[in-house]
């Protein structure tokens, strides 16, 4: 079953291409997990999330400086290079100074014909997701309701519907039973050894990030009765904890490390999959658009604050979002992979490598990467080291 | 000795395959029978089965009188007749806190990386920091430096300690470095100086690596380059406290590896 999900992530550029041809539906590209999927899903469209490759980059460099995010330079470098035509529209939210600059970026290095009206764009390729930066605050919600509103009038004419409130809701319930799902999966990690590793569970749960959340949900239920019977559990392995940033198809390497130097990630903080909306879910008794807004602002994003004045400010607030992780997993010790120039992510690994030392008990292991599989090759001698280590 | 008394062959091995060297030591009932360190460019397989060869003959054991084995270094994977295979940081600790039992600090530096360790009071591994990525701070950069000033290492080792000034080598680039260093040559600067300088620009790099595990004492210092003495005494005073360093500080990831096999392998 778990081979269904794969063939999803492995061929995602041809079986987002398939299903468009299928299905003569859009696709709509984004970045970041504040993009409220499910409006997209709503409209009929495919949500699919944008994400890098291990290829060398061949367009990128005349665009942007080398020390940035090897992520985010991966993900234009394939666009500029045509690998995300397939896309109908791309979202590009304002998650970090990277990010952001996308949207500059797709307008001039990969654009695409857009009917003009009076000098204006009719219908943009690019929408710009402003995300407030602060979460908290009397205005923060009307505010975001105002861009999930443009947004979802960018998606209506992309797809020439109307998104109704009960086409939303509809959605909504889709998108609940996707949170419960992969809570079930997630609750066969807390075992030992755990039903399924660390890699197969990312497998599954990145595979929603590119197939339709309707048929994930039909997959996941056939695949969980088969995980419960299954005889050959994974590798017991020394139980992990891993924070990471774009833990995607190449980056998730790291769990093959892992695995191979004798651990197993059981629980994860990464900016992919739905670590992120763990225990959170759409509340179907407010107003769909509502409920998106609330939700969104739940994600637990590095790049995101708090007001300071809260009993838990930066970066308190994401640290009890990472002890909800950690707890009751009987985890020996975390793995914190940064990519080189997440600043984002950066700035809070000296504040959670004292806490998960302090209230966990657990040594932490800090990494660096750059996105490509060669450095990340590189941490192999360090996590084999760290596996030996807690493990002794 | 088992043969006369009938008893089970209880010898043990580590072997350490580094960029530079292959290093060996055979061990019974926790007494050295061998240690020797071979400078090879051969590949790890050959030459660790060539100084395995000559300390079999050494110590007048053959392959199956070993109980076990255990292989460390970057290349422990070539190492074909061990029978498993342990990091650098756990076997360093371990041969540093067999030799100087006061160990808490456990600072390796090889020919191609630094790590630091920091051990519990029973002499568990609980951090550990690395410089693997750059050559600065190890000592491939002080083995291309000696080409440039043709000193001996050795030479250099005393002079930097003995050096009352030292040019500055800034950059935490090998070869950016290697480049101040010609261009310090070309002005004029004391040989004795840009040797010194040479050795703090290494320094500046291991207490990095030092620092992120933190400093206990005692602070003990392994690996091939701990036989400089330049280094060591450049340290010292940045860190504020005395380095021990082993008698055989190069051989101190095969005596870890080779106390692992003789506790994996049931030696006592």
């Amino acid at each position: 079953m778990s081979t269904e999900f794969r063939s999803w992530v492995e061929n995602r550029h041809e079986a987002v291409k398939e299903w468009k041809e299928k299905n003569k539906k859009q696709a709509v590209g984004y970045l970041c997990c504040v993009v409220p999927e499910a409006l997209i899903y709503a409209a009929g469209a495919l949500p699919v999330k944008i994400t890098g490759s291990g290829e060398k980059f061949e367009a990128v460099d005349e665009h942007m400086v080398p020390y940035g995010c090897g992520f985010v330079q991966s993900c234009f470098d394939l666009a500029v290079r045509g690998i995300y035509d397939y896309l109908d529209t791309v979202i590009i939210p304002n998650t970090c100074d990277l990010v952001a600059r996308m949207e500059y970026w797709y307008r001039v290095a990969a654009p695409k014909a857009s009917t003009i009206l009076l000098g204006l764009e009719a219908h943009p390729y690019v929408f710009y997701l402003n995300y407030p930066e602060k979460l908290t605050g009397s205005g923060v919600h009307n505010y975001l309701f105002n861009q999930f509103r443009l947004l979802k009038q960018h998606i209506e004419r992309l797809t020439n519907t109307t998104i109704t409130d009960e086409m939303l809701s509809q959605a909504l319930e889709v998108y609940n039973e996707h949170f419960r799902l992969i809570n079930q999966l997630d609750e066969l990690r807390k075992q030992d050894p755990p039903l399924v590793s660390g890699y197969e569970a990312w497998e599954v749960e990145f595979a929603s990030l590119l197939m339709p959340k309707s048929d994930h949900n039909e997959l996941m239920k056939s695949y969980l009765e088969e995980v419960s019977q299954r005889k050959d559990k994974p590798e017991k392995g020394v139980r992990l904890f891993l924070s990471g940033g774009s833990i995607d198809q190449e980056a998730a390497g790291i769990y093959k490390i892992i695995e191979e130097s004798g651990g197993q990630v059981v629980s994860e903080d990464i900016s992919t999959g739905t670590s992120y909306f763990r225990g959170i879910t759409f509340d179907t008794n407010k107003p769909p658009l509502d409920a998106c807004v609330e939700l969104s602002l739940k994600v637990p994003c590095p790049r995101s604050t708090v007001d300071a004045t809260l009993v838990n400010p930066w970066p308190e607030w994401r640290w009890n979002y990472i002890k909800r992780l950690v707890k009751d997993r009987d985890i020996k010790g975390a793995i914190i992979y940064n990519l080189g120039y997440c600043e984002c992510r950066g700035l809070e690994i000296p504040h959670f490598k004292n806490k998960l030392k302090e209230e966990f008990d657990v040594p932490v292991l800090v990494l660096s990467g750059d996105y490509t599989p060669e450095v990340l090759e590189e941490t192999r001698s360090s996590i084999e080291a760290f596996v030996e280590m807690v493990g002794d | 000795m088992w043969r006369w008394l009938g008893t089970e062959p209880m010898a043990f091995a580590g072997v350490d395959v580094g960029a530079e060297t292959v290093k060996l030591v055979i061990l019974n009932e926790g007494e050295i029978l061998f240690s020797k360190v071979l400078a090879t460019e051969e590949e790890g397989a050959v030459a660790s089965r060539q100084l395995m060869e000559e300390g079999l003959k050494e110590t007048n054991l053959s392959m199956e009188e070993l109980s076990y084995v255990v292989s460390t270094g970057s290349g422990r994977a070539t190492v074909p007749f061990a029978n498993k295979q342990r990091s650098e940081q756990l076997c360093h600790a371990r041969g540093a806190r067999w030799s100087i039992p006061s160990a808490q600090t456990v600072l390796d530096v090889g020919a191609e990386g630094s790590r630091a360790m920091k051990l519990n009071d029973d002499g568990k591994v609980i951090d550990f920091a690395i410089n693997s990525k750059c050559a600065s701070g190890t000592g491939t950069l002080l083995r291309a430096m000696t080409k440039i000033v043709e000193i001996p290492m050795e030479e250099m080792g005393i002079m930097a300690a003995n050096a009352k000034s030292a040019a500055k080598i800034s950059s935490f680039c090998a070869v950016f470095a290697e480049s101040e260093v010609i261009s310090s040559i070309h002005t004029g600067v004391s040989e004795e100086s840009i040797v010194a300088g040479i050795h703090e620009s290494v320094v500046s790099r291991l207490l990095e690596v030092l620092r992120r595990v933190g400093l206990v004492e005692d602070v003990v210092v392994t690996g091939g380059v701990a036989k400089n003495i330049g280094i060591i005494k450049r340290l010292e005073p940045k860190i504020g406290l005395e380095i021990k360093v082993p008698r055989d500080p190069q051989t101190m990831g095969a005596l870890g590896a080779a106390l692992m096999a003789q506790e994996m392998g049931g030696g006592s």
